[in-house]
């Protein structure tokens, strides 16, 4: 996922300078606008692509807290069980 | 000789994804430019503008990243900076959750080189594929043209090998007058000065591993967690 991520970055960087040096060159119309679209969604999905990794990562360290404290009660059952 | 350590109970945790890859990426895109792409080439500016991107993607993160990698967690601080290097002396290491102050400092000090190297880069470089645009190009390579054309003339069946180097000596001597021009002495300045803090920055990795543990620099490695 962050791979995506920063491949997206990638190619909305490339999408935004192409669509800026059109722009200084070409006359604004339709193939101007959809690429300008293009380049804001691009950058749009680099923004909720990083959001996502972001919420990934922080659930990935719940469960691996939430799998360390199970750990523990687990290791306690079996001291009470067997003391 | 005693080392102290504070806030032992939490264990550093590495580094996340995004910033193991926005940091090889970017070292590895600065490498490559300093060593392999020719200077002003065209795979030298497509390097920096996938430098630009990736910088970009980190920047970004500081903002919506976990805490760890947030801005916030490594505000540029000479103060604290100092109270770090005060830490040295007295044999104490206190855990950091993010970059340690001299090291936000040094963070602060390369992204700034980097961004006046993209920024001065641009400017003298321009857009990607501006070259490739007919009406762009017109100016600069009507003299390349010219050449090229005067070339063909002189010695009928010249083949494209001869077009080429015209074509690129003409380059050359654009490149040359280009020089002249203070974005070329303010980039590589700015490069040199980025190399001496990646230089720099090693040598803080290589002090802070020996002083507070493999930790330091295992947080970086990929598939390290």
């Amino acid at each position: 996922m962050t791979v995506v991520v920063a491949l997206q970055a990638l190619a909305a960087l490339f999408f935004i300078v192409d669509f800026v040096g059109d722009t200084a060159s070409d006359r604004f119309g339709t193939h101007l606008l959809v690429e300008g679209i293009a380049a804001g969604a691009l950058l749009a999905a680099v923004v909720m692509g990083a959001l996502q990794v972001r919420s990934l990562l922080l659930a990935a360290r719940q469960d691996e807290i939430a799998v360390a404290m199970a750990r523990g009660a687990a290791t306690d059952l079996i001291q009470l069980r067997f003391a | 000789m005693t080392m102290t350590r504070t806030h032992e109970a939490s264990p550093r945790r590495g580094w996340d994804p995004v910033v193991k890859l926005t940091h090889w990426t970017i070292a590895l895109a600065v490498l490559t430019n300093a060593i392999v792409t020719e200077e002003g080439s065209s795979a030298h500016i497509w390097v920096g503008y996938a430098l630009a991107a990736i910088l970009g993607l980190r920047l970004l993160w500081g903002f919506i990243g976990p805490a760890e990698a947030r801005f916030t967690a490594f505000p540029p601080s000479p103060v604290r900076a100092l109270a770090h290097i005060r830490e040295f002396r007295e044999h104490r290491t206190t855990a950091q959750p993010s970059h340690n102050p001299l090291g936000a400092l040094m963070v602060y000090a390369i992204w700034s080189c980097l961004l006046v190297i993209i920024a001065t880069g641009i400017a003298m470089a321009g857009l990607p594929g501006a070259n490739d645009r007919p009406d762009i190009r017109g100016q600069e390579g009507a003299s390349a043209s010219v050449s090229i054309t005067a070339r063909s003339a002189a010695m009928p069946g010249d083949n494209y090998a001869h077009q080429t180097d015209d074509a690129r000596d003409a380059g050359r001597k654009g490149d040359k007058e280009r020089d002249e021009g203070p974005l070329v002495e303010i980039h590589e300045t700015a490069a040199n000065l980025l190399y001496g803090l990646i230089l720099l920055h090693i040598a803080g990795v290589i002090f802070e591993t020996r002083r507070s543990g493999r930790q330091v620099v295992l947080a970086m490695v990929p598939g390290h967690r």
